[in-house]
C-alpha cells in the first residue's frame, strides 16, 4: 500500500492551505516546501505560528483544505483515515512535549504497542527496543516500571524509543525538551541525533527556542515558511 | 494490525491502574442495577403472589353481586355477604354434568378479629394456592367432630394456640361482639402450614359447627343444657354412622379422614354418598332442633362455593349455567380473571413501584453517564497519544467501549449476585413470619430489556465522547494553545 520512493524527497508541500472547519482565514499557506531524505530540519516557531498544525499535517493526523502533502513518496492527503493511521504506524516516529506515554502501561509495553500498530511486534523487535532503552541510559530495571513513575527525561527518552521502534523513515518530534533543564536537554540532544544518524531518518524538530538551531544540517523559520503566520 | 488480545491487554492494565474510580464506578452501577432488579423483582412476585392466592379452583359461585366482590368475599374474606346460596341450589349446581367437586363456604363468624369459614374437610384437598399446591398440616388433622376447628398458621402464631386448645368463636366480625358462643367451645385439631394467603388468617370449621352456632344464638333465649342437647343430637344424626368408634378415634388422627375418601378415590362419590346421609339424617334433625330451618342440612344457606370441573373446556359452559340459573341469583366468576380484575383496582402499589423502578433506572444511567463524560475528559490525552502512535480509531473505540463494557458487566453481575443473597437471605429470615417465599427467578422480559437498554446507553455514551475525542485529537502534541 504504502511505496517509499527512494529516489523521492522525505516531504514536498505543494499549495498547502489549511483552515479549522467553520473558520474563514487559513492557519497555514504554504506554497511549496520540500524536505531531503536524512535531512535534519529544525523549525523554529512561536506558539500560534502553525507549527504544530504543520506536524499534525505532515503526520496524516489532519487533512489539508487544500493542496497535497506527500510523505516518503506516499501523498497523504490523499489516504483514508484508516490507511493514514497505518502510514504513520508504520512510517512515522511522531513524539511530542507531554502526554507522550500512555500512564499504566510499562515502559516496554509503550515502545511495543507502537510495534504492534506498525506491525513489527515480535521478538526481534522486542530485543530491539531493550536495545535501544539501554542506549538512551534507561537500564533494564525500568523496563518494567509504569511509565507514569518515571521522571519528565526518563518519559522523554522512552518516547524516543517509542518514536524510533518500527525504524521510521521521518522522525516528527515537537518540543521535546521543553519540559527539560539545560543538562538534560543537552544530553537528550546528544542521544536523539545518535539514535537518527544509526537509523539515518530524517527529523523535523520543532521548537520555539532559537539557540538549539545550531545543531541541525538546516533551520526554517516558521514566519518565512507560512504565508499567513506573519499576518497574525 | 493490533488484535484483540493488545486491546483487552491495554483494557485490563488501563482499569487496573484507575482501580479505586473503578471500583466506586462499579460499586454504584451495581447499587443502582441491584435496586432496579430489586424493585421490579418485589412488583413481580406482587403480582404474581396476588395472582396465585387460589389456584386449582375452576369457578366460584355466591349470590348476584360484583365479580371483585364475590371475589374479596370468598377468597380474601372481606366484606360481607348481601345473600347466600341455597343448599338446594347448591346441589343442582353438583349435579351438573361438568362439575367435578364443590366445596360450600359459610362466613360470617370470627373469632378475635379473625374470619371463621365454615366449610367441608374436602376444602383442605381442593383449595390451592401457587402453582397447585396443596394446604398442608403443620400439626394435626383436618376438624372432625362438631366442635374442631382448624386454625390458618397466622392465626395459630398471632394468638399462640396449639393443638387441643379450647376457643370460643363470636358471631359477626367485631371482636368485641357481645354474642360470643361461650357454650360451645372450640378444640383446635389442626394448625395448617403457612401458604402466604388469606387462607393463614382464617380458622375452619365443620358447616354444621357454623350451622349450630346460628341456631343456637337465634334460640339465645335457651337454657345451656337445651344446646347442648341440640348439639348432641345432630352430632347423633350426622355423625352417626361413626359415632361409635369416634371416641377412639380422637388419638388415631390420621384416619379421621378415612370415612368416605381415602378408600374411593371417586370424591364425587364420596360427596354425594355422605350427603345422601346427611339429608336422610338430617330430616329428623330439623323437626326435632330447628324448627324454622327448612332447608338440607348440614346448613340452610352457604355463602360461597368453590367448584371444580371435569375439564376446564367446560368452564364458560357451567358459568353460563350458573349466571342464569333460574331458582337463585347467582354468579359464577372464573378466579385468575376476577384476581386480575381485583390486582388492576388494587395496581396502585404497582404502578408505584413501576415509577421508582423507572426512577432508579433513570438515575442509575445518569450516574454511569456522568461517570464516562468523567472518564473521557480526562482521558483525552490518551487517545491523542494512541492516535499519535497510529493507533486505529476502532482500537481507540474498542478500548473505551469494552472498559465501559467491563465495567458495567461486574456491576451487574454484582448486582445479581447481592439479590440472589438477599432473596436467600428473606427467604431464611422472613419466610415464616410472613409467608411470603420470594422466588429466584429474577428475569423478566422487563428487567431484561432495562438491562438492555443499560447495555446500550453505555455504548452509545462510551462512542460519542470517544468519537469526540477522536476528532479533537486532530491537533498534534495535545497542544490545544495554539489552536
Amino acid at each position: 500500500m504504502t511505496t517509499v520512493n527512494p529516489e523521492g524527497a522525505a516531504i514536498t508541500l505543494h499549495d498547502l492551505r489549511f483552515a479549522f472547519s467553520g473558520s474563514v482565514s487559513p492557519v497555514l499557506a504554504i506554497p511549496a516546501w520540500q524536505v531531503e531524505q536524512e535531512e535534519q530540519v529544525f523549525l523554529q516557531g512561536e506558539s500560534g505560528s502553525g507549527k504544530s498544525t504543520l506536524l499534525g499535517l505532515l503526520a496524516g493526523l489532519q487533512l489539508p483544505t487544500q493542496g497535497s502533502v506527500d510523505v516518503l513518496g506516499t501523498r497523504v492527503s490523499s489516504l483514508s483515515a484508516r490507511q493514514r493511521d497505518r502510514f504513520r504506524a508504520q512510517n512515522l516516529g511522531v513524539g511530542f512535549q507531554q502526554f507522550n506515554l500512555i500512564p499504566y502501561l510499562s515502559v516496554l509495553e509503550n515502545v511495543m504497542l507502537a510495534a504492534q500498530f506498525g506491525e513489527t511486534a515480535g521478538v526481534e523487535t522486542k530485543q530491539r527496543a531493550i536495545e535501544l532503552l539501554s542506549r538512551v541510559n534507561l537500564p533494564a530495571a525500568l523496563h518494567s516500571r509504569k511509565a507514569g513513575e518515571l521522571s519528565i527525561g526518563q518519559q522523554q527518552r522512552v518516547a524516543i524509543v517509542r518514536a524510533l521502534i518500527n525504524k521510521p523513515a521521518l522522525l516528527l518530534v515537537d518540543e521535546p525538551t521543553s519540559a527539560l533543564d539545560h543538562n538534560n536537554r543537552d544530553a537528550f540532544l546528544e542521544l536523539l541525533f545518535d539514535v537518527v544518524a544509526d537509523l539515518s531518518c530524517a527529523m523535523i524538530f520543532v521548537s520555539h527556542d532559537p539557540t538549539l538551531g545550531h545543531l541541525f544540517n538546516r533551520q526554517v523559520a516558521m514566519a518565512e515558511l507560512n504565508q499567513f503566520g506573519g499576518q497574525r | 494490525m493490533a488484535g484483540v488480545s493488545v486491546l483487552i491487554g491495554v483494557a485490563s492494565r488501563s482499569l487496573r491502574y484507575r482501580l479505586s474510580g473503578v471500583v466506586l464506578t462499579i460499586a454504584s452501577v451495581a447499587l443502582s442495577v441491584f435496586v432496579l432488579l430489586a424493585v421490579e423483582h418485589v412488583r413481580q412476585e406482587a403480582r404474581n403472589g396476588f395472582a396465585s392466592t387460589v389456584s386449582g379452583v375452576d369457578l366460584i359461585v355466591g349470590a348476584r353481586t360484583g365479580e371483585v366482590n364475590l371475589l374479596l368475599l370468598s377468597v380474601f374474606r372481606i366484606g360481607t355477604a348481601t345473600a347466600n346460596v341455597s343448599w338446594s341450589s347448591l346441589e343442582q349446581i353438583r349435579a351438573q354434568n361438568n362439575v367435578s367437586w364443590t366445596v360450600p363456604l359459610s362466613l360470617g363468624d370470627s373469632h378475635r378479629s379473625f374470619r371463621v369459614v365454615g366449610t367441608t374437610q374436602e376444602f383442605f384437598e381442593r383449595y390451592k394456592h401457587g402453582a397447585q399446591q396443596s394446604l398442608g398440616f403443620s400439626q394435626g388433622v383436618r376438624f372432625d367432630a362438631l366442635n374442631d376447628v382448624v386454625l390458618g398458621a397466622q392465626v395459630a402464631s398471632r394468638l399462640g394456640y396449639e393443638l387441643g386448645d379450647s376457643i370460643v368463636l363470636s358471631h359477626g366480625m367485631a371482636d368485641t361482639s357481645f354474642t360470643h358462643h361461650d357454650q360451645l367451645p372450640f378444640r383446635v385439631s389442626g394448625i395448617l402450614s403457612l401458604t402466604g394467603t388469606p387462607v393463614d388468617n382464617a380458622l375452619f370449621v365443620a358447616l354444621d359447627a357454623i350451622e349450630a352456632l346460628h341456631s343456637e344464638e337465634e334460640g339465645g333465649d335457651r337454657p345451656v343444657q337445651g344446646v347442648s342437647e341440640h348439639e348432641h343430637e345432630q352430632n347423633n344424626h350426622e355423625y352417626g354412622d361413626e359415632h361409635g368408634h369416634h371416641d377412639h378415634h380422637d388419638e388415631v388422627e390420621d384416619h379421621d379422614d378415612h370415612r368416605g375418601h381415602d378408600e374411593h378415590d371417586d370424591h364425587k362419590g364420596h360427596e354425594e354418598h355422605a350427603e345422601s346421609a346427611h339429608s336422610s339424617a338430617s330430616t329428623e334433625a330439623d323437626h326435632a332442633a330447628a324448627d324454622h330451618e327448612h332447608d338440607h342440612p348440614p346448613i340452610g344457606t352457604v355463602t360461597a362455593v368453590l367448584v371444580g370441573l371435569n375439564s376446564p373446556i367446560a368452564t364458560l359452559q357451567v358459568k353460563r349455567w350458573v349466571d342464569t340459573f333460574s331458582d337463585e341469583a347467582l354468579l359464577a366468576i372464573l378466579p385468575g380473571v376476577a384476581l386480575t380484575q381485583l390486582w388492576e383496582l388494587v395496581g396502585n402499589v404497582e404502578i408505584i413501584l413501576l415509577g421508582i423502578s423507572i426512577l432508579v433506572f433513570l438515575s442509575s444511567l445518569l450516574g454511569l453517564n456522568a461517570m464516562l463524560f468523567a472518564s473521557m475528559r480526562e482521558r483525552r490525552s490518551e487517545i491523542e497519544v494512541l492516535r499519535n502512535i497510529g493507533a486505529p480509531s476502532l482500537f481507540v473505540l474498542g478500548l473505551l467501549m469494552v472498559e465501559a463494557l467491563l465495567i458495567v458487566t461486574t456491576g451487574i453481575a454484582l448486582a445479581i449476585l447481592w439479590l440472589l443473597l438477599s432473596i436467600a437471605f428473606a427467604n431464611a429470615v422472613f419466610a415464616q413470619e410472613l409467608g411470603l417465599m420470594l422466588s429466584y427467578q429474577i428475569f423478566n422480559s422487563s428487567n431484561l430489556l432495562a438491562l438492555a437498554l443499560i447495555y446500550l446507553t453505555t455504548l452509545i455514551l462510551t462512542a460519542i465522547p470517544a468519537l469526540q475525542a477522536y476528532r479533537l485529537s486532530v491537533s498534534v502534541g495535545g497542544s490545544p494553545k495554539e489552536n
